[in-house]
């Protein structure tokens, strides 16, 4: 994996928090503003984790992109049918080891990147908690197995009930945390190449 | 979640006689909810009859066929009044259930149990330390919102606690504890409250070298 990230130490430290947090909990949130880092961070981990001899796999879902019912599954009306959703054809992929899934992922992720509505997020709420079951409405429940871990990428949770948020644990990241420098620095690394030494003397 | 399976809930809680509780019941929308009340009201009348008359142990539960009725059958409603994205629960049906209002427990009460449950052996000093440093941050740091200070919060922190005191058994507790709420709380702290929280656990944990 090629990220053209520079290891800086604020954000190491934050990949780290990240892990410790996964250690304890099973679902974090990862607020930050646009551009704070919150996506890198969690795919350095991943890397690192896979790197480090446990396999991680992830699946990325915006919640916001699908209704609510596409997102659980819903029951259609008329004929009674089943129809399932994204993030419950996920979690029982995860649960069950199906398709990409194997026995040998010591971590399997679903991040869901998108900021939160109460419409989708209280749906999760058992989830979230010590319960560990998504409750579809067709009365199936999939279970959280131990190596499953749901992260929330988002920017701010003024949506969010405090029921919501007492259920997660949390990775701030500030803006300053990161900052602009390690952007320009890798961008500059591409450039390095061409004999240049302007650019850096400008910033 | 449709009235239709509300029904289904219901008639299963009938024939088996259980008891069942609604967690977030208010997040049913309003049309469902003012059916689901004619349902509890058919529930609770074919109850009432009962205890009169223990021979009439069946009735009609709405549209459907005849079921049969437990007498011990109970229904039980747990929510948060309020929140975003919740309805109000219509007056009918509010009649139909007696409410309860819960208020804070006393944390550092259910601090100091589950401290002495994790193995610490000063639990209570701890406890109040543990509290203490709750307290002044709620008040003390700037309001965010995904900071919490509550009760479920305070159980995460206890468990990492208890599971670094067992991996280490043989380092000060006030340490162990030290270390678990700032392991735990610091990814969430925004730059401008770093140094606050910083000086609020160095003041509750004086002389506290944290050996990493």
């Amino acid at each position: 994996m090629n990220l053209q990230a520079n290891a800086e130490d604020l954000f190491v430290l934050k990949v780290v928090q990240l892990a410790e947090i996964l250690d304890v909990r099973h679902c974090c949130f990862i607020i930050g503003n646009p551009g704070a880092a919150k996506t890198t961070i969690w795919k350095v981990l991943a890397g690192a984790q896979t790197m480090g001899g446990m396999d991680t796999i992830y699946d990325i879902i915006d919640p916001k992109a699908v209704s609510a019912d596409e997102l659980f599954g819903c029951m259609n009306p008329k004929s009674k049918e089943w129809k399932d959703g994204v993030l419950s054809v996920i979690m029982r992929d995860m649960n069950k080891n199906n398709g990409p899934y194997k026995p040998h992922h010591k971590y399997k992720w679903i991040i869901l990147d998108g900021d939160v509505d109460p419409e989708w997020i209280e749906s999760l709420n058992t989830v979230m908690d010590d319960n560990k079951v998504l409750t579809l409405v067709s009365q199936e429940r999939i279970p959280l197995t131990p190596p499953m871990r749901l992260i929330l990428e988002v920017s701010h949770l003024k949506n969010a009930t405090p029921a919501t948020v007492s259920r997660g644990g949390v990775l701030f990241v500030n803006d300053s945390d990161v900052g602009w420098r390690p952007y320009f620095d890798s961008w500059i690394a591409g450039y390095k190449k061409s004999d240049d030494d302007v650019a850096d003397s400008v910033f | 979640m449709n009235y239709m399976s509300m029904a289904q809930i219901f008639m299963g809680l009938a024939q088996t006689g259980s008891w069942g509780c609604f967690d977030e019941f208010n997040r049913i929308s309003i049309e469902v909810l003012s059916v689901v009340s004619t349902q509890v009201k058919y529930c609770l009348d074919a109850i009432r009859e009962l205890k009169l008359n223990p021979a009439k142990n069946m009735f009609v539960f709405m549209d459907f066929d005849e079921i049969f009725l437990r007498i011990t059958t109970g229904f039980f409603i747990t929510m948060n009044p309020g929140y975003a994205g919740r309805t109000e629960l219509p007056e009918n049906l509010k009649a139909l259930f007696r409410s309860c209002a819960m208020v804070v427990p006393d944390i550092v009460k259910i601090c100091e149990n589950m401290l002495m449950s994790e193995g610490f052996t000063c639990a209570k000093d701890l406890s109040k330390k543990f509290m203490c440093l709750y307290d002044l941050s709620k008040s003390l740091l700037s309001k965010q919102i995904h900071y919490d200070w509550g009760l479920r919060a305070v159980k995460s922190v206890l468990r990492q606690a208890g599971g670094l005191k067992r991996a280490e058994p043989d380092i000060l507790e006030d340490i162990i504890l030290k270390r678990g709420l700032k392991d735990f709380n610091w990814p969430k702290i925004v730059v401008e409250d770093r140094n606050i929280f910083d000086g609020l656990i160095r003041d509750l944990f004086p002389n506290i070298v944290i050996v990493p």
